[in-house]
């Protein structure tokens, strides 16, 4: 049932600036043939005061991974350590940690405040204290105004922030956030990003966000974790996880981007057959003639007319997107790439359908991902 | 005809069927039972009709001597305070089992509740009856429980279970527990369970989340549920009839007798507006009680 780590002998540990660490934690639903593995042996430390998002696909494991750290989900093996305290025989009442669920789940029989002081209620906390504390997150969600309303009666928009300011209240070590900006449009969610943001920097709090949208994630994270198929991709900021993808999904699941198959001619050397020789800046061990892909961002490429020295291609179509414009062109053996071009000035060069191009990318811009297995 | 004529008329139609069912069915057996609580009687047990008479309210209360003075008679009142005991003891034995056993159908998978709500309407499909003489084998003297736990060496003269209070109580709780259990599992099936996840998130423990989250959110349930057990148990008829064996009467019981045996129409009649007036004081104040509670977890 319930393996730690420990039980194998090796100690438990994490390292002192670590709010939670996550360790060899796997979940199985399920028995038999319909047992599925939600979490494969994921390990991750996430530091204090961190930004830390859960990115993936739904079905990931990313809320599995959430809902194991709140306690809701008991782990198939491995064990989560909070602040260097392993968690696992602990309810989800005894954990020092909030969540803000997907849909909110404020108590439709509480007023706003009564939402926000019930945790502090729970743990016992002197009467004046949950008043004046309540008094605080109320101002800090700005929904002072509020207060004596019923659930029911405030928007969504508002819910949302009750749910935040009710999590926040007790001051837990770490704040889980379950896609809390998913039932928001699309106007509202910007602002909360925004919000979201300035609560975790003036709080101090440990912020695990859990997400889908890779957007939240970039301009969110101080750290994301990127999840498929119940694993932990890679981990790294934002800059790191755009710039520098080590997996093919995770280059292929943020933003857009270029894939080319390509082999390993060493010294930094790739080929792509029928085409020429790009140059990239990843270290890598491969032996030569290893197959590999080659991942290039759209806006990382620099077109020109056709010159020695230049990869060749044709532009196959042409899109407009006002403050940028793409273009899509082929290659000899018929792969089909994208260019995003910043129209910085009103004359900002320009290609039609069918003219021949000639293309580079700067050797620190590619991207060299080993072919997955699967 | 103007068209707001015409509409009226129309309305007069469609409304006219439920009116004409309400008429005849409540309001003139009301209004004759009324009217025959209020006439005398003569002394071979028929109605008066053309004589008025309080002599039936004043029965409830007291006796009237050979000389005609009244002597303060509270044996009718007894049998009422009985009843009203009875079947709040009812109500409440069958809100303590039946609340668990609701929220243990609200918590299964889809497949499971379609089977337990069965399981739980399961008794209506025989009838009253039948299921309160199948208590009488249970209970009496040499029934399955006496024998049982004599044959296991725990008693060695049979327990008095059946003709008493308590063989009407649990015939009672058991002929009217699925009209506390359904109604509250209705409210309790609706119920966001991530809302329990979420009292434990805030870190109230089970006692505390069944206490401030799980029953808030039950409570019209529960009043529908007692308000359903306790009406019907307080006029219960055939439960107290056969369980009580004629020792623990009911005002059911006594307003049967009236109209039967005791051929005292005035008084039956009476006896039956006053178990209505108690039955709407009642609800009345349960209603006045728990309004808020029940207008805030809509």
């Amino acid at each position: 049932m319930n393996t730690s780590i420990q039980s194998d002998g090796e100690p438990l540990s994490a390292k002192d600036n670590c709010a939670v660490a996550v360790r060899s934690l796997s979940k199985v639903f399920g028995a038999g043939a319909n047992a599925f593995r939600a979490l494969d042996d994921v390990s991750v430390d996430i530091q204090k005061n961190e930004f830390f998002t859960l990115l993936g696909p739904s079905g990931c494991g990313k809320t599995t991974l959430l809902r194991l750290i709140a306690g809701f989900e008991q782990p198939s093996s491995g064990a989560v350590l909070l602040d260097g305290v392993d968690l696992s025989s602990k309810p989800p009442y005894q954990r020092p940690v909030n969540t803000v669920f997907q849909n909110y789940a404020l108590f439709p029989h509480m007023t706003v405040s009564e939402n926000i002081s019930f945790g502090l209620e729970m743990l016992g906390r002197p009467k004046d204290q949950i008043k004046s504390v309540t008094a605080d997150m109320l101002r800090l969600v700005r929904l002072e105004a509020m207060a004596d309303r019923r659930i029911t009666q405030i928007s969504g928009g508002q819910q949302q922030r009750v749910a935040l300011a009710r999590a926040l209240a007790p001051q837990p070590k770490v704040l889980l956030l379950d896609e809390p900006l998913s039932a928001l449009d699309l106007q509202l969610r910007k602002e909360m990003q925004l919000e979201l943001k300035r609560l975790q920097t003036d709080t101090g709090i440990t912020f695990v966000f859990v997400t889908h949208d890779q957007d939240e994630a970039l301009t969110m994270s101080d750290r994301i974790a990127v999840m498929n198929g119940g694993e932990i991709l890679q981990i790294g900021s934002p800059r790191e996880i755009y710039d520098k993808p080590q997996h093919r999904f995770v280059a292929g699941f943020i933003g857009e981007i270029n894939l080319l198959p390509a082999q390993t001619m060493g010294e930094g050397n790739y080929s792509i057959a029928g085409v020429g020789n790009l140059r990239s800046d990843d270290a890598s061990n491969l032996p030569t003639r290893a197959a590999v892909t080659l991942a290039v961002r759209p806006e990382r490429i620099a077109l020109s007319q056709p010159s020695a020295g230049k990869l060749p291609g044709v532009i196959s179509n042409v899109v407009y997107h006002g403050t940028d414009t793409i273009f899509h062109f082929k290659l000899a053996d018929g792969l089909e790439m994208r260019a995003r071009s910043q129209n910085n000035t009103a004359e900002s060069r320009s290609f039609a359908k069918g003219d021949d191009i000639g293309w580079s990318v700067d050797a620190s811009s590619v991207s060299v991902l080993a072919d997955d297995p699967s | 005809m103007t068209r707001a004529g015409k509409n009226t008329l129309f309305r007069a139609l469609l409304i006219g069927p439920a009116l004409l069912a309400i008429t005849c069915f409540m309001i003139v057996p009301l209004g004759l039972m009324a009217y025959i609580s209020f006439r005398g009687r003569d002394y071979s047990g028929g109605v008066l009709w053309d004589q008025f008479s309080t002599e039936a309210y004043v029965r409830l209360f007291f006796e009237r001597e050979l000389d005609g003075t009244l002597a303060l008679n509270l044996n009718y009142m007894f049998i009422i305070l009985r009843s009203v005991w009875l079947s709040f003891l009812t109500m409440v034995i069958s809100l303590a089992v039946g609340l668990p056993v609701a929220m243990f159908m609200a918590t299964r998978d889809r497949k499971w509740k379609a089977v337990l709500v069965f399981m739980v309407t399961l008794p209506f499909w025989t009838n009253l009856l039948v299921r309160n003489y199948a208590w009488i084998l249970l209970l009496r003297d040499h029934g399955t429980i006496n024998s049982t736990l004599m044959w296991l060496g725990i008693i060695s003269e049979p327990l008095p279970l059946l003709h008493n209070a308590f063989a009407v109580a649990v015939g009672l709780t058991y002929s009217f527990l699925p009209f506390m259990v359904l109604p509250i599992y209705s409210s309790l099936e609706k119920m966001d369970f991530r809302l329990v996840e979420a009292s434990f998130d805030l870190y109230a423990n089970r006692w505390q989340t069944i206490r401030r989250v799980i029953l808030p959110l039950a409570f019209p349930g529960i009043v529908a549920g007692c308000v359903l057990v306790f009406v019907p148990a307080l006029g219960a008829y055939i439960t107290p009839e056969l369980l009580g064996g004629g020792k623990t009467l009911m005002i059911g019981n006594l307003i049967g007798f009236q109209f039967g045996g005791a051929r005292n129409w005035p008084f039956g009649a009476a006896l039956g507006l006053f178990l209505l007036a108690l039955v709407l004081i009642s609800l009345g104040l349960y209603a006045r009680r728990y309004r808020g509670e029940l207008e805030g977890s809509q």
